[in-house]
């Protein structure tokens, strides 16, 4: 806690805050002097009346791989007690990260935030959101509770008695205008207008000084937001709370503000003031340019008749101050240039306001990318260093015999490839003996990886060019599709043995069995993949090379096929795996590959020759993996991107 | 013909099918149950920090990518034949679709859920028991039946590692079953996959939220009215 207090940047800035029309002391403001209590055991929490909010010269800068981005730089204003302020400005302003930082959901990389005079900072995370009313623009109700469950999260988190709770849901769907037969809903079951009312009762539940508002009616449709932005308004005017209201769009802040901050890219502060003062006075270019070339006209919205021409009727206007008007000038424009005339008011541009010096944020995230690598490197040093140990560790004790009912029964196919002999066999004890893989390496690599590489390949190429043509079928066919998936996932269910067994009577004890056995297991995962990936082609995508005047065919063969290769590349990946491992347990019914060298290890209890064997067998089918996940990024190198 | 043959096998040798299959059964249910341990943990905790999904992914694949054979091979060099080195090639076999469903399912549970349960105060842990963890059940269980369909047509591999209680020592044996007697205990596989599937489908279905199930919209309404 010390070191975030220390984060505070010292100085005086109440100055800087006169200069935006604002109390030079908070504490003069109504309600903005509140007794917090201090004892030292337990966090005191935030009284339930409206708090005045103070940023005090607060900067967020992310650190990332290519340099820092400053997100908020130097952002100092006051929200006064129970009024609404407006975060207002381009994307990449800020505005998010502004109000993200009150509830800590983001922590500032400097500068200190005040709520009723206590820093944040002092505070635990946790403790201060509970207190602080939060709606978000998707409004994040949880799906998985009922509308009276969900607004009694916060009230579960206070621990409210159960009664009391209840209770309270029913008077805040009552507040927020929903009827009370929506308690027992789920969130799925009701409109956005509705599910928005509910997340404003679930923020409003504990009654919190403070709400944090991130474009809440921003995906509501025209009459609703309008609809919602008044009923909020009426509220706000009960109910006095302590408003940060994000929004992108100027008129929602323009109607909703007491106050309105513009910021702008690089999360500068262009103009903190009153809706009337911004439409009267914008501080620079880009304030005015934000407002709009019709701030004349918003303004007519905010001004009454009688605030235009105090003191005199509209017929003693002197007729000759009135500006010309140009005969192409629109209705708008006019009135806009009339108004700014009448309200006597000279509109010029305020200097730009300058920008606090930068204060070396680079420096703390460069820092904090540091601490993180040495953390890295320690932690990889630590696993290999534990690795080295488990390796050195004991072999644990060898069983005394190998199951012989196989070698008498079915495994008569089986014939043993290396009679164990030699200086290794006789010392069982040994775990691995390098002196027989050295000897034996021409058996391993021709009979053995050689012969397992080209079952696999065949009966990968075999199963795709049959799930390609099968898929295409399915593709235009239902009832194919439903049929040829139904069929393959039973086939998976198979014990892959008794599936070579069943094949076995018709082909024969032969290369083409496993083939064959191969082939049916690929089929399944190629098949689906390509189908999948044929089907999940947007009908946006569609319907635009329709209209470009494509046919069918071309349609399948230049956009579906293309785009579903990601899908395919990733069916191949798995099929290839997986067919590396059948491969071994076909050796069972045949003696072929890295799989007769594993059954021949498993008879004759000879530990080297199952590790060797096994071994190479998870190495080949590593290898395979490592080979299509390159494949899949060099053939479709946009399926790994994401946005930004 | 020869199925009809395989269910008279089955008919034929209640004691010596009945009690392979319920250790077949007990082997899955182990190596399912050391599957979960690690798969679930891994798998919220990288979901819920939506952070080294490329590692949690990695383990998955690399883990995928194991014959079993090979890894039973391997272990009768490393720690014998037996329980368990068939269990542990079962429970890698079951890692990858738990972790991998897990990941997904706790991951893509929508930000502004998640960003909802933070602002309202929610503690880590309570974001992740309260939140995630009930909108990730229907996907989680997927992972669970898959995995669980994988284990227990391929425990008959016990065999191999020196286990003779499981359907394997059928299978493996068609020198003294006979086809049938392969065809009737891969029947038997067949029903104990399928059973536990359903089994679990259900479960899937009694543990998925009502919020979340399809048609609530349906049936709550006609409730209410």
């Amino acid at each position: 806690m010390m070191q975030l207090r220390n984060r505070r940047v010292p100085g005086d800035p109440t100055g800087e805050m006169g200069e935006m029309g604002t109390p030079k002391r908070a504490s003069s403001a109504p309600g903005g002097e509140v007794d917090l209590p201090q004892s030292a055991g337990e966090e005191p929490q935030l009284p339930h009346s409206a708090l005045e909010i103070r940023f005090e010269h607060v900067s967020k800068v992310y650190g990332t791989r290519s340099g820092a981005t400053t997100a908020l730089r130097d952002l100092s204003l006051v929200v006064p007690p129970g009024e609404i302020c407006c975060l207002v400005g381009p994307s990449g302003g800020g505005k998010t990260t502004a109000m993200r930082l009150v509830n800590r959901l983001i922590e500032a990389s400097e500068g200190d935030i005040l709520v009723g005079g206590r820093s944040i900072y002092t505070i635990d995370p946790v403790k201060l959101r509970r207190d602080i009313g939060y709606v978000i623009q998707d409004v994040g109700l949880f799906p998985h509770l009922t509308i009276a469950a969900n607004i009694a999260v916060p009230l579960r988190l206070h621990r409210w008695p159960k009664a009391r709770a209840r209770a309270r849901v029913a008077e805040l769907l009552k507040l927020v205008g929903l009827d009370s037969a929506v308690a027992a809903r789920y969130p799925a079951m009701l409109s956005g207008g509705q599910q928005q009312r509910v997340g404003l009762a679930r923020a409003l539940a504990v009654d919190p000084p403070i709400m944090l508002m991130d474009e809440p009616f921003g995906a509501l449709d025209p009459i609703t937001r309008t609809r919602l932005q008044d009923e909020f308004l009426r509220l706000q005017r009960r109910l006095r709370k302590t408003v940060i209201f994000v929004t992108h769009d100027i008129d929602e802040a323009l109607k909703m503000g007491d106050k309105v901050a513009v910021l702008r890219e690089g999360g500068v502060l262009a103009q903190y003031a009153s809706p009337a003062e911004l439409l009267a006075a914008p501080a620079d270019e880009f304030v005015a340019s934000f407002v709009g070339g019709d701030r004349g006209l918003k303004r007519l919205a905010l001004q009454t008749v009688g605030e235009l021409c105090t003191g005199k009727s509209a017929a003693q206007l002197d007729s000759s101050a009135l500006p010309a008007v140009d005969a192409k000038a629109s209705l708008v424009g006019s009135a806009a240039r009339l108004l700014r005339a009448a309200s006597g008011r000279r509109q010029g541009l305020a200097a730009d306001r300058a920008v606090g010096a930068d204060r070396a944020p680079c420096q703390g995230a460069r820092r904090l990318g540091r601490w993180a690598r040495d953390r890295h490197c320690h932690a990889r040093g630590g696993g290999a260093r534990a690795a080295a140990r488990t390796a050195a560790g004991s072999p644990g004790p060898m069983s005394a015999s190998v199951n012989l009912i196989l070698a008498a029964g079915g495994g008569s196919a089986v014939i043993p490839h290396f009679k164990s002999s030699g200086t290794c066999v006789t010392s069982t004890k040994a775990l691995f003996c390098w002196s027989w893989v050295s000897s034996h390496w021409g058996p391993l690599l021709e009979p053995g990886l050689i012969q397992h590489l080209e079952l696999t390949a065949i009966a990968v190429a075999v199963g795709f060019v049959i799930a390609l043509v099968a898929a295409l079928v399915a593709h235009y066919n239902h009832w194919f599709a439903k049929g040829f998936l139904g069929l393959s996932s039973l086939l998976y269910t198979i014990p892959t043995l008794a599936f070579f067994e069943m094949v076995a009577p018709l082909t024969g004890l032969g290369k083409l069995t496993i083939e064959l056995g191969l082939v049916g297991y690929t089929l399944l995962v190629l098949f689906r993949n390509t189908l999948t990936g044929l089907q999940s082609v947007s009908p946006a995508i569609i319907s635009s090379a329709r209209g470009m005047g494509m046919t069918e065919r071309q349609i399948l063969l230049r956009v579906k096929l293309r785009i579903a290769v990601p899908s395919i590349v990733a069916g191949v990946r798995v099929a290839t795996v997986t067919t590396v491992g059948l491969a071994t347990v076909a050796a069972y019914i045949t003696p072929l590959g890295l799989g007769q060298l594993i059954f021949d290890g498993i008879y004759s209890t000879f530990k080297t020759e199952l590790i060797a064997a096994g071994g190479l067998a998870i190495l080949l089918a590593l290898a395979f993996d490592a080979v299509l996940v390159l494949a899949q990024r060099i053939v479709a190198p946009w399926a790994s991107l994401t946005a930004r | 013909m020869v199925l009809i043959r395989a269910l008279q096998f089955i008919v034929d040798h209640p004691h010596l099918i009945l009690p392979k299959a319920g250790s077949q059964l007990l082997l899955s249910g182990a190596a399912l149950g050391v599957a979960l341990g690690v798969g679930l943990p891994i798998g919220m905790v990288t979901g819920h920090l939506r952070r080294w999904s490329a590692g949690a992914f990695a383990i998955s694949s690399a883990l995928r990518a194991l014959p079993t054979l090979a890894i039973i091979a391997i272990g009768i060099g490393l720690y014998g034949l037996g329980f368990v080195n068939i269990m542990v090639a079962l429970a890698i076999l079951g890692i990858p679709p738990i972790l991998t469903n897990t990941y997904v399912a706790v991951s893509s549970v929508p930000a502004a859920t998640v960003q909802a349960a933070r602002g309202l105060g929610m503690r880590p842990w309570q974001v992740l028991l309260a939140v995630e963890l009930p909108n990730a059940i229907p996907l989680i269980l997927g992972g669970v039946r898959t995995a669980s369909v994988y284990i227990i047509a391929t425990a008959y591999l016990a065999s191999f590692a020196g286990t003779d209680a499981t359907l394997g020592s059928v299978i493996t044996n068609e020198g003294a079953y006979g086809l049938a007697g392969v065809i009737g205990a891969t029947i038997v596989i067949l029903i104990l996959a399928f059973g536990i599937e359903a089994l679990l489908a259900l479960c899937q279905h009694l543990l998925t939220p009502r919020g979340l199930r399809r048609g609530v919209r349906l049936a709550l309404e006609g409730s209410a009215a």
